[in-house]
Order: C-alpha cells, then structure tokens, then sequence
C-alpha cells in the first residue's frame, strides 16, 4: 500500500533516530492519523515485532488497517486503552486496558513481557486528552524507564501543539532523541 | 545561626519526610509546594540551598531554575535538584547549563543525603 504522507527523507531519518535511540519522541505537525499509519507501515517492516499502544482507535479497526496494507497483523501487540474501568485483559494479541493510567502502566509491563522489539504510543497527545499534564509526563517517565530496564525502544508520538506546552519540555530531559516532521 | 534550607515539591509526603531529615540535621527547613511560590520566596529570604523537584505542575522545576538563573537578584542561589527523574544523556547536558550543584536521585538513601547536604551547605 502506498505511503501517504512521509516523504524517503523523513522515513529514513526517523529509522535511523529509532535504531539509535532507545527512547524516541516523535513530534509530528501535520496529517497526524496518516503519519501515524505510515509510521506502522515502515517501522513494521524494520522490527520483528512491535507493540502499538492506541488510544483513539480501536484494535480491531488497527487490525484491519494493518491487514489492508499488506503487513502480517501478527506481527502487532496491540494495547487498546478504552473508556470505562474494565481491568486488563489479554485476547490473542491485543491487551485491553482502560485509560487510567495506573492500568496502563499495568498493561505496559504486560505488552514488554511479550518480547517486543518497539513500542509505540499513539500518542502522548491522547494521553493529555484524559490526564493532567503532569500526571502525563509522570506516566511517561515510567514507560520510558520501563522499556530501559527492557532493553527495548519506544517510539511516542505527539502533535506539535502539545509539545509547545510547557510541561512537556521535560520530555527531553527523560528521552534520548526527539523527531519533528 | 543555623542554615536555612527551602524545599520545593509538589508531594506533601515527600515535604514532610524531607523536611524532618533535614531538620534533624539541626538546619531549618521550609517548605513549598509550587514552583511560583519558591520564586516568590527566594525574592524575599535567604537560603543557603534549595531542593527542588523536577516534575510538578503549573512550572517544573527546571523551569524554576532557569528562571533563577535569569534573576539577577537569586541568580546565585545554590540549587540541588532532588527528583525521580532519571535522566538521560540529552537531559544531563540540559540540566548541567542550568548549574545546579548537586542531582539527588529520589528515592534517596539517607545516609550519603546527610553526607552530600552537609558538604553543599557548610
């Protein structure tokens, strides 16, 4: 299937950040839903196997994006984090959670058991739609040292309105590499 | 006179429990739970340290010691940061501009706290 949005430039300075960076932030200006689709698209073709954490889609419709762009759905951990307060619960490869992010971290710590080689957060930008500020970048200070400890990598993907707040500025100093497309 | 020390966290448990180390330490201790506030503060009392947070709301604390950095009258002041966050290479080389004198990683371990504070204030 077609790239829609990221041109072979940005494609390949953001493999190259992810390869050497555990910990990635990727701020993306504009087409954030495409970005993020192409995003799956390359990144699954360089990682064996990745963990996608979605907030605004659900897994099933992930699945099937997945499936109509030609790439192996298997090979997706897919962390759904819902409304309501349903506990986690794993269905083949998809780990349900609710937003909250003390059941999200839980989930987390499941989805890095399952041996990924990248997580990905879609997004931090929907973490901030849920959750203060500063309870954002406490959660994401956590799944950063968590995937440390792992000696995996995480890609976090935020739209650029959110990374001009002010608290946010603290992700650099917990992350190792930050992207802007 | 005992040494006066300013604590500024956003967590009251961590106020209190550092508050009654440093006081058992025969300093005097304040504490305040904002950023702004802590600004405030410095503008008007003398400390011989300040302990700072690093993630709170409305101003982290890094915003806190740019802020004093850029303040002629506090720009001086002897600022420790005392935070959870683990930093990584970029986020050492950011902090080291802001010339904090010290970087306690909580949760701390009291002993070389007391050893380091007491090196930082006396």
């Amino acid at each position: 299937m077609e790239r829609k949005v990221l041109g072979r430039l940005f494609e390949s300075h953001i493999l190259n950040t992810v390869k050497n960076n555990q910990n990635s932030v990727l701020v993306i200006s504009s087409s954030f839903k495409s970005t993020a689709n192409d995003l799956n698209m390359i990144l699954s073709e360089k990682y064996g196997k990745i963990g996608l954490i979605t907030l605004a889609v659900p897994a099933e419709v992930v699945l099937a994006n997945l499936e109509k762009s030609g790439i192996d759905p298997k090979k997706f951990v897919i962390m759904e984090c819902s409304g309501g307060k349903s506990k986690s619960a794993i269905k083949g490869n998809v780990i349900h959670t609710s937003r909250d992010l003390d059941s999200m971290t839980k989930a987390v710590d499941k989805m890095l058991k399952s041996d990924v080689d990248l997580v990905i957060l879609d997004s931090i930008s929907m973490v901030l739609m849920y959750n203060e500020e500063i309870d954002t970048i406490r959660f994401i200070h956590q799944v950063v040292n968590s995937v440390r400890k792992k000696k995996t990598k995480a890609l976090y993907l935020i739209t650029k309105d959110d990374m001009q707040r002010k608290t946010m500025k603290d992700l650099e100093l917990f992350t190792d590499a930050i992207i802007r497309i | 006179m005992a040494k006066k020390i300013l604590i500024v966290d956003d967590e009251e448990d961590i106020l209190t429990s550092i508050k009654m180390l440093v006081e058992s330490m025969g300093y005097e201790a304040k504490t305040v739970s904002r950023g702004k506030k802590a600004l405030e503060t410095l503008k008007k009392e003398k400390f011989d340290l300040v302990l700072l947070d690093i993630f709170m709301p409305e101003m982290s604390g890094r915003e806190v010691l740019e802020k004093i950095r850029k303040d002629s009258k506090i720009k001086k002041q002897k600022v420790a940061f005392l935070s959870v966050a683990q930093l990584s290479e970029t986020g050492e080389d950011v902090v080291k501009k802001l010339k904090p004198v010290a970087y306690f990683q909580k949760p701390i371990d009291i002993k070389s706290f007391k050893a380091k504070l007491k090196k930082l204030v006396e």
